[in-house]
């Protein structure tokens, strides 16, 4: 992974010729990476699939494979808000790749602890919660996936259990949790889904005392969920980043500067960490060496460069998407860039952005028509 | 922005496209007053000559024709209906010239046959003849194209009857400008229109509402419709049904691809394809050169778009448009393998869709803010098939570019209810049928005198 560029022309190249769908967007655009893909600048005219072209109603999931179906391991599944999830096709390893991205990360990040308490269900469990067989290969879910190859110790905590459709926290036994490691300063971490460890402790604070658990836990989310919805949970409520922070951070006893959140996605493979910054009351997200990030003008889908500009986040992967069409997507989420070199709080050389949100917006309504054939089947 | 209408005290507050507004709703006792106060008028209003309601509507339409009066209005609704100040202006214009004198003059002419027979009885072979208003209209509009709001009050007015506006939540500030300003020329209005807005998911509101009106117009949507038709059916109120549409044009015919391309993408960028009148796919016969077409409606939407831009004030237009055209193109040109080529600025500026195939029913969702399908047919019955297999419950206009007055015939038939020029679909003449009816012939009784 020492020379970008390069690897993500080879990974492009090898993707405009096996992924046939791919090829004929990029042709549709006159781009061919093989001939227009000669320098870190022209990364910028790589053509990218729309993320919802993964989503399972456009039934396109089998098309921007780059491999033979039967040669894919598995569908990785997003967690599905809507009722639509993703499906990405992986093979073990471009599982393995995020593992090393993991690995990667640690090296910036404070890692997971001698002990965490996981806000998701066991790994295994996650990985087949609502699994089908689609095309002859097993869905699991992506999030499962990440929590199989992260770095979690064998006697990590998993609170969170399937009961038929909804997931449920073990309250009581994060209530254990906190109270075992309450004023020992222990070096542990809590980590997992927004909304469900928010709504925890917004159950806790009715009943419990603020605790101490003290500066060396870290606060680990990611999986997003900061609208207060996570596939097939919700808490009816957005949730500020800086309310997240403070709100925790007050009640657990734990420093501000310990929290971080990692921002990904089902159909992209590096993930983004993000420091939790007191200046800007919002996490700091870092764009790694190992991949790249373009924010697009939502008018004009032209780069932007500057600091407090906001728009679409494109990701360019050069590594981890040899099984599907991942090389180069572009996500429904806004982003806003902080810094194009250098994140302005703890110095790294690397750009650094915001996440605003996720786009919303609803079908037009009134003497227009639409016909809604889905809703009709 | 406050937005208090002419009932109502509970304040909702409502974010459009960034913008605040605080809209004052009615609550069902509210509206219960309101009812009653406007009924008391019906005799009142029934005495008001014709003639002095089209130099009111005359008048309101020049004021806003001003652009130092409507320019403020203007800045408003380009940001509530995310569409820019040029488009909102060119709609705006064609909007209050319809509700001039002379052009109303023409509908009542047209759909009563008889200028005076509002205010007269009218000598017949049988004795006289007159149209009496059918007392109090509910009007539930809808927010995608404002022109509805002032055809609806106009034709409310021009009938004398006395009329309760319900506005849309999505477009909740034209009728309430609209009001104002009749309001500034003749304050005496008050007695025969009201504006309002509640919330829709109060059904008992609306039960009360058509319980308490002699006529409903209904404009929009399907779900709406349907359970405002229920309560007319309940309640005997006679129901004038503008639901949701469809149109499309025909190109059988033509002696200029590049002018007849032009046309198109006039009848495209109206009311950001989210009219009942606007164009959502394009059929061409294969004996006109249908690529060429394609491209050239794309150059079109182009140089169009440069003066009539198009507004990107909520990022979800712009990506929804990137996906949808990501989408068609790899579900038609790779799943499907049929033969497509799209002609689309880089960003969601226009989309144009060649495909030789007919699209999918529920593709034709897609076809909004300048997205369109082009699609060539050999023979006009695979028009007809299409047309009568995806789309015949939701017919209006269809633009039509030829010479095959069969083919016109069948598809009104179908449900066809206006035939214009490729360019015109967006203006509908002074006197056209709406829809397949006349609303002033609707929102009257026709009384007939033999004595």
């Amino acid at each position: 992974m020492s020379n970008f560029f390069q690897d993500f022309k080879d990974n492009l190249i090898e993707q405009y010729f096996k992924c046939q769908a791919y090829k004929f967007l990029c042709d549709s655009q006159g781009f061919n990476p093989s001939i227009n893909l000669n320098s870190e600048a022209d990364i910028e005219k790589v053509p990218f699939v729309a993320t919802t072209l993964f989503k399972k109603s456009a039934e396109m999931f089998t098309n921007l494979l780059r491999v033979p179906l039967d040669v894919i391991d598995k569908w990785t599944l997003s967690s599905s808000t809507s009722g639509d999830p993703s499906m990405v096709g992986r093979r073990k390893c471009d599982i393995m790749k995020i593992k090393e991205f993991d690995d990667l990360n640690k090296k910036m990040y404070k890692s997971f602890g001698d002990q965490s308490c996981v806000f998701f269900p066991e790994p295994e469990v996650m990985r087949k919660y609502k699994s089908k067989v689609v095309c002859g290969k097993s869905t699991e879910s992506y999030i499962g996936n990440i929590l199989d190859v992260s770095d979690l110790k064998g006697n990590a905590i998993f609170l969170v259990n399937p009961d038929e459709d909804n997931l449920i926290v073990d309250i009581d036994k994060f209530k254990l949790f906190l109270e075992t490691h309450n004023g020992l300063e222990d070096n542990i971490s809590i980590c997992g889904s927004t909304p469900l460890l928010f709504d925890s402790i917004n159950i806790l604070k009715k009943t419990m005392k603020p605790l101490t658990l003290g500066k060396n836990v870290l606060v680990s989310t990611f999986g997003g969920g900061w609208d207060g919805k996570k596939g097939t949970v919700s808490i009816g409520t957005n949730i500020k980043r800086q309310d997240f922070v403070e709100n925790l951070s007050s009640f657990l006893g734990i420093p501000e500067d310990n929290f971080i959140d990692s921002y990904s996605f089902t159909e992209n493979t590096f993930p983004i960490t993000g420091h939790y910054s007191k200046e800007y009351k919002d996490y700091l997200f870092h764009v790694p060496e190992w991949g790249r990030m373009i924010i697009r003008d939502i008018k004009t889908l032209k780069p932007l460069y500057n600091p407090g500009d906001r728009g679409f986040i494109q990701m360019l992967n050069a590594y981890g998407t040899t099984t599907f069409a991942g090389a180069s997507v572009l996500v429904d989420d806004i982003g806003e860039i902080v810094s194009i070199s250098e994140c302005p709080e703890c110095k790294t050389k690397l750009m650094t952005i915001k996440i605003i949100g996720r786009i919303r917006g609803a079908e037009a309504k009134g003497c227009g028509a639409t016909l809604n054939v889905r809703s009709e089947k | 922005m406050k937005i208090e209408y002419t009932c109502g005290s509970s304040a909702l507050l409502k974010n459009i496209n960034d913008i605040n507004l605080e809209l004052i709703c009615a609550e069902e006792d509210e509206i219960v007053n309101e009812l009653k106060r406007l009924k008391t008028n019906v005799s009142k209003v029934h005495e008001i000559p014709v003639n002095d309601i089209l130099e009111l509507l005359d008048k309101c339409g020049r004021l806003w024709l001003n652009r130092d009066y409507s320019k403020k209005h203007i800045e408003m609704l380009s940001h509530i209906l995310n569409q820019s100040e040029e488009l909102v202006t060119y709609e705006l214009e064609s909007t209050m010239h319809a509700i001039l004198k002379e052009n109303m003059k023409t509908i009542i002419k047209d759909e009563l046959g008889n200028y005076d027979i509002l205010d007269k009885w009218i000598d017949t072979d049988y004795g006289k003849v007159h149209r009496q208003p059918r007392g109090l209209m509910f009007h539930n509009v809808s927010g995608n194209a404002f022109v509805v709001i002032p055809m609806s009050i106009a034709m409310g007015l021009i009938s004398k009857n006395c009329n309760l506006i319900k506005v849309s939540g999505d477009e909740p500030y034209f009728a309430y400008a609209f009001y104002n300003s009749l309001c500034e020329i003749d304050p005496t209005i008050k007695d025969r229109l009201s504006v309002m807005y509640f919330n829709s998911e109060k059904s008992n509101i609306y039960e009360t509402i058509v319980k308490n009106s002699d006529c409903v117009i209904h404009w929009g949507g399907e779900h709406s419709g349907r359970v405002i038709a229920e309560l007319c059916a309940k309640y005997n109120a006679h129901l004038i049904m503008h639901g949701a549409k469809i149109s499309f044009e025909v190109i059988d015919d033509t002696k200029n691809i590049n002018s007849t391309a032009q046309d198109i993408a006039k009848d495209i960028i109206c009311w950001e394809q989210k009219a009942c009148l606007s164009p959502r796919i394009v059929f061409v016969n294969n004996k006109v050169n249908t690529k060429l077409l394609a491209k050239a409606i794309g150059e079109e939407l182009k140089k169009v778009t440069e003066i009539i831009p198009k507004a990107y004030l909520n990022p979800w237009t712009s990506m929804k448009i990137i996906q949808d055209r990501q989408y068609c193109l790899l579900k038609y040109g790779v799943k499907n393998n049929q033969k497509i080529e799209i002609y689309a600025s880089y960003n969601s500026d226009y989309t144009t869709i060649f495909n030789d195939q007919m699209p999918d029913k529920e593709d034709i969702d897609k076809c909004f803010n300048r997205f369109i399908f082009v699609c060539p047919y050999e023979s006009s019955d695979e028009v007809y098939k299409y047309v009568e297999n995806n789309l015949k419950e939701y017919l209006q206009t269809m633009g039509y570019s030829g010479n095959d007055q069969q083919f016109i015939e069948k598809m009104t038939l179908l449900g066809v209810s206006i035939v214009t020029k490729p360019g015109e679909m967006p203006l509908h003449r002074p006197g056209t049928s709406h829809d397949g009816i006349y609303n002033l012939n609707e929102m009257t009784y026709v009384v007939s005198n033999q004595l």
